[in-house]
């Protein structure tokens, strides 16, 4: 069980300790585009500073949307973390099969887990508006002190003018645990 | 990136700072019955007064029961005015599509804006949804309130059922 | 609204306040398994203490995998009080239905909820990669102090099987009153 600072009965209450309780929240006001690429790209604003030997609860809810009504040029997700760190992703949104998707709101589930590092890609056009997806793992960073970077790409370069959007709304929570 | 309310050294430590940087959760007590109606109303059991010029996640965990498949539910929120920013909607699919159960269904997984409606179908069996909120409230004081009905107005109860709740922090 | 603890304005400020207000998490280090299981097993990890004459809510993320075509069963329960005590229950996961259920990237979904027992059989890959089942629920404790665990095994019982309850998985706890 992990809860972090520990707090201790005559311990000196102090900002840096009210400041450590506290989950970082990264909400971002403003959409960021990324165009015709299927390599993932960092998020310049769902990017959080992780300690080394740390652990971290993250959160990350995201809206979506693409440019292309071609279902397999849809959203690819990742996470970057410092070397030597390690996490599970759970991750809740449209799936990565065509087939079972009619709409955002017609469509089976992408309900899975994989590490950080692996890509995530979840299936959706552009005429049907943005779509939700949720992630989160519990991080556990290594040796390393770094940054905790949403990526993300199309699943398929669409070719020139195409692009994904990481719509404003979007928001990412850092819990740390330990 | 943002933490609410800020600690620096020397800052008085207050009870109404420290119930400020409270995790929030609203629970509803009991169930909420409603039939004949299609037009989202306010429960005011799943309501929270938010501060002007501040930032709020809300997480949503709602559960209904229905007598009946035909109403589904539909399913909005009230801020105040001015407010700004994200909603993401997990749920059952829209009615009409291929649902069998509340264990069996397609999903909806969408975005959508604060005000405005999404419908989910809804099983004659207790079933649950999902929204989160990212709120940017403006110069206007209120509350963020869940608001609800059946999809379909219908003789028959469609039930918002107790031990539903609301998750909030104050993060700006 | 409930929040906990209350802080009035002029009382001391104690160490214990300040804990309280403080989530829990807990989070699987190691993955567990059940082979061959005719009954639930507590689970080695994802269990928490609670305090008397108190209420919490409980978010779970239990990832589970597999390599034969099978679900998982996956329970929440209270160590003293009956599983009613287990509130208002709500789970977003895979499918329970084996014909439905491709993989847990592409499947329907199973959005169960019950204000009377916090149970579900979500389906699971049976290539060895992570199904994620997400589910909230409340507790409120009795008079003694209590501990919230998951119990779970492979379903349906009996069969030749091994399931794997994987490292990662976690549950937040936070007290509300």
């Amino acid at each position: 069980m992990s809860t972090y600072p520990a707090i201790y009965s005559g311990q000196h209450v102090t900002a840096q300790l009210l400041s450590d309780m506290q989950p970082l929240t990264i909400m971002a006001t403003t959409d960021q585009t990324v165009t015709n690429t299927a390599t993932v790209q960092n998020d310049t604003t769902l990017t959080a500073p992780v300690s080394a030997g740390a652990s971290y609860l993250v959160e990350i809810y995201i809206l979506a949307s693409s440019s292309s009504n071609t279902l397999n040029q849809g959203f690819k997700t990742r996470w970057s973390i410092p070397t030597g760190s390690s996490g599970e992703r759970a991750r809740f949104g449209s799936p990565n099969i065509a087939g079972n998707y009619t709409s955002r709101v017609n469509t089976n589930l992408q309900a899975a887990a994989r590490d950080t590092g692996t890509d995530t890609t979840y299936l959706m056009t552009g005429d049907n508006g943005a779509h939700a997806f949720f992630e989160s793992a519990v991080v556990l960073i290594g040796p390393n002190s770094g940054n905790v970077v949403f990526q993300f790409a199309q699943a398929t370069a669409g070719g020139a003018g195409t692009s994904v959007a990481r719509k404003a709304g979007s928001f990412m929570r850092v819990q740390r645990i330990a | 990136m943002t933490v609410y309310p800020t600690w620096r050294a020397g800052k008085k430590v207050s009870a109404e700072l420290l119930t400020e940087q409270q995790t929030h959760i609203v629970i509803a007590s009991s169930n909420l019955i409603r039939s004949n109606t299609a037009t989202p109303t306010s429960d005011m059991a799943l309501s929270f007064a938010l501060a002007v010029d501040a930032r709020y996640i809300v997480e949503a965990f709602i559960a209904f029961d229905a007598v009946s498949t035909t109403p589904d539910i539909t399913v909005s929120w009230s801020v105040p005015s001015g407010t700004t920013g994200g909603r993401f909607c997990f749920g059952a699919a829209t009615p009409g599509s291929t649902f069998t159960d509340e264990t069996n269904g397609r999903v909806t997984v969408r975005s959508q804006s604060i005000g405005s409606n999404t419908n989910y179908t809804q099983h004659d069996n207790p079933q649950s949804i999902t929204e989160i909120l990212s709120l940017i409230t403006s110069s206007t004081a209120g509350n963020v309130v869940f608001q609800w009905s059946q999809s379909t107005a219908t003789a028959s109860n469609t039930t918002r059922l107790a031990d539903s709740y609301l998750r909030i922090e104050r993060v700006g | 609204m409930a929040t906990y603890p209350t802080f009035n304005p002029g009382a001391i400020l104690r160490g214990a306040q300040l804990r309280s207000m403080q989530s829990r998490v807990i989070v699987c280090t190691s993955a567990d398994t059940v082979t061959d299981l005719d009954a639930e097993k507590i689970d080695t990890e994802l269990f928490c203490p609670l305090g008397a004459n108190a209420s919490y809510t409980v978010e779970s993320m239990v990832l589970f995998r597999n390599t034969v075509d099978i679900a998982a069963a996956s329970r929440w329960l209270g160590s003293v009080l009956l599983a009613g005590n287990v509130n208002g229950y709500m789970v977003f996961s895979p499918t329970e239905s084996e014909s439905d259920f491709s993989t847990a990237s592409n499947t329907t979904a199973n959005m169960r909820a019950s204000s009377s027992f916090a149970f579900s059989q979500p389906r699971v890959n049976s290539d060895n990669t992570n199904t994620a089942v997400w589910a909230k629920f409340n507790v409120v404790t009795g008079d003694v102090p209590e501990v919230v665990y998951h119990s779970w095994c492979h379903s349906p019982l009996g069969i030749t099987a091994t399931l794997t309850r994987d490292a990662g998985s976690y549950m937040r706890v936070t007290r509300f009153a």
